[in-house]
């Protein structure tokens, strides 16, 4: 089911990880992709996968939880690893049919997955040790620099957390529009795939009606209640740094730092 | 047409830790051109209970039998449990989904795979049923009606296909005064010209008094009490536990009889209050 999809949901937990200020905990995660994407042997990848084994365990989000997030990703990982293993050319090492997987193709399908992997476990920490609230505040800040250049950084960090809030909201709306239809002895289950794009019209419909009334709705209420962007608007509980965001901060750049070493030296 | 529900009971979540029993050993039975009448707070699982009996919902345990055959028996066509039994569902207007009035209530009868003009009879029928004129909004977009009249269109496009039951869930909630006593009415008259069985659930107690032969009573999950809705609203004590009231006419003959005058409690309409209150008045001038 929809529900079971972990990608981007967070785990509720008190952790060093949680408590971390969500600006330096987007900050690693942006090092960490560039890390990724530095990294040209498996032996770069045994130090990334290391310090994020590591990662996990001082977060306290169950690996279990977080493999499960992955189920959804499977499809692409298997295009991609098919994608690679055949289509690059090397030695030839086994035939199948017209088909041939080489040295260099086996190579790379297992590079690119590893690299998948990694890249999607170390995104998703993020989302699962943070609130979708902070995360958003978080990216507020960052980009507050932006303001300056006429970015309205406020209202993209709103639009983003209100999209978040409705997800669930939406998703109990489908819900119910998708009952009413079947007692009106709606089928989506069978016919060819045009009849069942065909069956999604009166869903889609009362769908898009039901969230443009919601938006309406939220957007009278804001107003209501003065809301008139982000302008000369203060926060409850500001952001501030702390000893063990430093700590954070100044072991995600040593940790690029070996890599880039690593990178020079070999 | 009958309807026999025997020991049925629906969880929610079952194993998780979320796990809820929404239905607990339902049993009840409705019988042909009953009107039924479901009370209940939110949460008593009553909406859980209506979805059970449209096939929606697959019941734990237990057997619903509508009109001789059991609708949660494995590999039973869901286009033959939906013919008989029609749920309207709580604001059914934001189902509305096609270009005109009379395409969207056509949708429901055209999935039962009836022919064209077969089709066409029927939304007249179900349009005209409901109090709206067919030539008026037949090609008007379901979209620029009111809000009562667009909830007119939803049902009619549950009443076009002829249930021999039919359920509502919460027919009026919303709706101002005005189209409250219309929808009411709407529902009495669709009774009387199909003579089908209705179950409808209702905050209101007046409405349920007044259009129920039988009153069922939920309160977490399980069915506390099903009777005729004199013998129901007698126990407002019972009722008030549960936070549910009685009509507010029988509250007053409550209200009487607790300041020591003599009145029948089980007065539910005005004009039944009315002839109890002079019938004290006479017998107590007489003394």
């Amino acid at each position: 089911m929809i529900r079971d999809i972990t990608l981007g949901q967070y785990y509720p937990a008190q952790s060093f990880v949680h408590r971390l200020d969500p600006r330096v905990k987007i900050t690693a995660a942006v090092l960490y992709i560039i890390e990724l994407f530095i990294v040209n042997d498996f032996p770069g990848f045994a130090v990334c996968a290391g310090v994020l084994a590591a990662v996990v365990g001082i977060s306290r989000v169950p690996p279990g939880f977080i493999m499960r997030g992955l189920k959804p990703i499977l499809i692409i990982l298997i295009f991609t690893f098919c994608l690679n293993i055949f289509m690059i050319d090397g030695r030839v090492l086994y035939h199948i049919g017209p088909l041939r997987v080489t040295d260099n193709g086996l190579y790379t399908a297992v590079f690119m997955s590893i690299r998948l992997i990694l890249l999607i476990i170390g995104t998703s920490l993020l989302t699962l040790t943070t609130t979708p609230i902070s995360l958003t505040d978080g990216i507020e800040r960052l980009l507050s620099p932006l303001n300056k250049v006429g970015v309205a950084t406020h209202e993209i960090a709103m639009m983003m957390s209100i999209a978040l809030r409705f997800i669930p909201t939406l998703m109990e709306e489908t819900d119910k529009i998708i009952k009413a239809q079947q007692a009106r002895g709606a089928d989506f289950e069978s016919g060819n795939i045009f009849a069942r794009a065909k069956s999604l019209i009166p869903i889609l419909v009362p769908l898009f009606v039901s969230a443009f009334r919601i938006a309406q709705d939220l957007a009278m209420a804001m107003e209501a209640r003065c809301y008139r962007g982000g302008a000369g608007r203060t926060r409850m509980n500001g952001m501030k740094m702390g000893r063990a965001d430093a700590l954070c901060l100044a072991g995600m750049f040593l940790f690029l730092g070996v890599i880039i070493g690593m990178r020079i030296m070999f | 047409m009958s309807i026999q529900v025997r020991n049925l009971s629906y969880i929610y979540n079952e194993g998780l830790t979320s796990e809820t029993v929404a239905l607990d050993n339902i049993n009840f039975d409705i019988y042909d051109g009953e009107v039924a009448g479901i009370i209940g707070h939110t949460g008593s699982g009553k909406s859980t209970l209506l979805q059970q009996l449209n096939g929606l919902l697959k019941p734990r345990g237990g057997t619903i039998i509508v009109g001789g055959t059991d609708i949660t028996r494995p590999g039973i066509s869901m286009r033959d449990v939906r013919r008989r039994v029609g749920l309207v569902f709580q604001y059914p207007e934001y189902q509305l989904f096609e270009e005109t009035v009379a395409l969207d209530v056509a949708f429901g009868p055209k999935n039962l795979g009836l022919r064209e003009d077969e089709v066409d009879e029927r939304v007249h029928d179900a349009l005209e049923l409901v109090g709206l004129d067919y030539d008026e909004v037949a090609g008007r977009s379901p979209f620029e009606l009111s809000g009562g009249q667009k909830r007119r269109v939803a049902i009619a496009g549950v009443i076009a296909m002829k249930p021999q039951v039919l359920i509502l869930d919460e027919p009026t909630a919303g709706l101002d005064p005005g189209s409250h006593d219309e929808i009411m009415a709407m529902i009495r008259k669709v009774h009387e010209s199909q003579q089908n069985i209705i179950l409808f659930v209702s905050h209101n107690m007046e409405d349920v008094a007044a259009l129920s032969d039988k009153v069922m009573v939920m309160d977490r999950g399980k069915l506390i009490t099903v009777g005729t809705p004199k013998e129901v609203f007698r126990q407002r004590d019972r009722l008030a536990a549960i936070a549910l009231d009685v009509p507010p006419v029988t509250e007053m003959m409550f209200q009487l009889k607790e300041r020591g005058i003599d009145v029948d409690t089980g007065a539910l309409t005005l004009r039944e209050a009315e002839e109890s209150i002079y019938d004290y008045l006479r017998g107590s001038k007489a003394k």
